[in-house]
């Protein structure tokens, strides 16, 4: 079966810097991927580099088997959801949860064309699957932090995508919207059998579903494999440039540690 | 004294209505990508047109447009090849046209009143030409709002998030810009190029106050730009006061009322 993400030697160079050096990776259809590493390893441009939203500057991308930054590029992103890590602060812009979420639905509707049935009934969908109906008709400024990351991943699923991107879909939430947010991925991905990237450089955040992690650091892949594989204290503790401690306990669940340290 | 005894002053009120509806549309566009400065950037394209229009030996009003289109369609794409912001884009066109502008009337020999009366405007000298021009942008713009309504939304949202469901935003956002470029051009000989800041964002801010959704905001600040240049007009007639400033004035005051509508709102909640 052919990857649903194809990363040859892909590097990205910005003002002389290398942001993304010869990564090599491949995305299995169905899979749940967890990129990890610390603050500027690379992860979020790895992700854009998925979406088209970034062109590498050497090496080639492919996702679904075509380049997501080529000229056929938005009929791809049409198929990924993409969550970003930073809400987009629409200051000004009137705008209820509801059609926030719609708007994932535009690329696939098309241009000179409306919203029909179907497509608000997917939205209302995307709406209860994150548990946002009864804020469907709120203005989206008076959400809280969880609820607009909520409506980011809703408006992601609203694109019905083959693919979803998720960049640290959990950080900046308190403990329960970090517990939601991770419950929802899992269920997503045991219930539909979505292929995920998920970015995070909290260790705590690699959701159980996961089948794959990619560990980076300063813009390279460290170490790629099954969770058990790369889950290692040696790996961890050379990405993140500190001893960190990996424990299992008796029901299967990793807890990481940084001795010394408040992990 | 009856305003609609003079033909010069239902041409003005035509032109009126028609420049309220374009600038409160334009102006929520303006506004929700955050780029008032267009506004100032474009009125100066359309003076350094102009001005270069008088030495060239073409129509003044022709060539602001053409130079206003042009210095649109260079925002976007400057911004986005210099990977920096539109506003600082804008900056770079802004020094460039004024830079022309003031070189141009360097060469202009005798009088400079034709290319100054660019900076303020006078809605009461407007042509049967520049009226039907006025229309034609009118129209154009009700048809790229109701064909891609969809996109803009999207991309007053967020360019990238727009991006990354599927849409071509990037044409979309140049057309924005081009569009808004070419309605600031026209509506420099109602208003004023300096006075036309006033108009394209305090009219979409007022609709702000009392609006929850963008087709009602879109409504209502095409609405209170009507309302303003129309209160502008009979109040500059009645007191032969300045149009410009009275426009100005009036969208202020619509501004100031809907801030008081929308506090008193939120305070009874």
């Amino acid at each position: 079966m052919h990857a649903v993400v194809e990363l040859r030697s892909a590097g990205v160079l910005r003002q002389r810097r290398r942001i993304l050096h010869d990564i090599s990776l491949d995305v299995s259809p169905g899979s749940c991927t967890a990129v990890i590493g610390p603050n500027g390893a690379g992860k979020t441009t790895l992700l854009r580099v998925m979406d088209g939203l970034i062109r590498p500057t050497s090496g080639a991308v492919h996702v679904f088997g075509e380049d997501p930054a080529g000229p056929r590029g938005h009929q791809i992103r049409a198929d990924i959801g993409y969550v970003p890590q930073l809400h987009p602060v629409a200051e000004h812009l009137p705008i209820r949860v509801r059609d926030a979420v719609a708007i994932g639905r535009f690329g696939r509707v098309g241009l000179f064309r409306g919203m029909s049935a179907a497509d608000r009934h997917i939205v209302s969908d995307a709406l209860a699957r994150v548990g946002l109906t009864a804020l469907a008709d709120a203005a989206i400024e008076r959400l809280s932090g969880g609820e607009r990351q909520k409506t980011s991943i809703a408006r992601a699923l609203a694109q019905q995508p083959r693919l979803l991107l998720l960049d640290e879909p959990a950080a900046s939430l308190d403990p329960r919207s970090q517990r939601e947010v991770l419950d929802l991925i899992a269920s997503l991905h045991r219930d539909s059998g979505m292929t995920i990237v998920l970015v995070t450089h909290i260790l705590s955040h690699i959701p159980d579903a996961c089948d794959t992690v990619v560990v980076m650091a300063a813009g390279g892949v460290l170490a790629q494999g099954a969770p058990e594989e790369t889950l290692r204290d040696e790996v961890l503790s050379a990405a993140y440039g500190c001893r960190v401690v990996v424990t299992c306990t008796d029901d299967g669940r990793r807890h990481f540690h940084m001795p010394g340290g408040h992990g | 004294m009856d305003l609609f005894a003079y033909s010069f002053m239902v041409r003005a009120f035509i032109a009126a209505a028609l420049a309220g509806a374009v600038c409160g549309v334009v102006g929520v566009w303006v506004v929700l990508l955050n780029l008032p400065f267009i506004s100032v950037a474009m009125a100066h394209a359309a003076f350094a047109g102009a001005v270069f229009g008088v030495l060239l030996g073409v129509h003044p009003l022709l060539a602001a447009v053409v130079c206003c289109t042009l210095s649109a369609l260079a925002v976007g794409p400057l911004a986005d090849r210099a990977r920096m912001s539109a506003n600082a884009s804008l900056s770079v066109v802004f020094s460039l046209v004024l830079g022309a502008a003031f070189m141009g009337i360097g060469f202009i020999r005798g009088p400079k009143t034709e290319v100054l009366n660019y900076l303020w405007g006078n809605i009461l000298t407007v042509s049967p030409g520049h009226v039907q021009l006025l229309a034609v942008v009118a129209a154009v713009i009700g048809v790229f709002l109701a064909a891609c309504r969809k996109e803009i939304l999207a991309v007053l949202y967020d360019r990238e998030i727009a991006r990354s469901v599927g849409i071509r935003e990037g044409g979309i956002f140049y057309l924005l810009l081009t569009l808004t470029g070419i309605a600031v051009a026209l509506n420099i000989g109602t208003v004023g190029g300096l006075l036309i800041f006033s108009l394209l964002t305090t009219t979409p801010l007022a609709a702000r106050q009392v609006t929850r959704s963008l087709p009602a905001m879109y409504a209502v600040s095409a609405a209170f730009g009507t309302a303003a240049c129309f209160i502008g007009l009979a109040v500059s007639f009645w007191w032969s006061v300045p149009t410009g400033a009275s426009i100005i004035i009036a969208s202020g005051a619509i501004f100031g009322i809907c801030l008081m509508v929308s506090s008193l709102r939120r305070n009874s909640r």
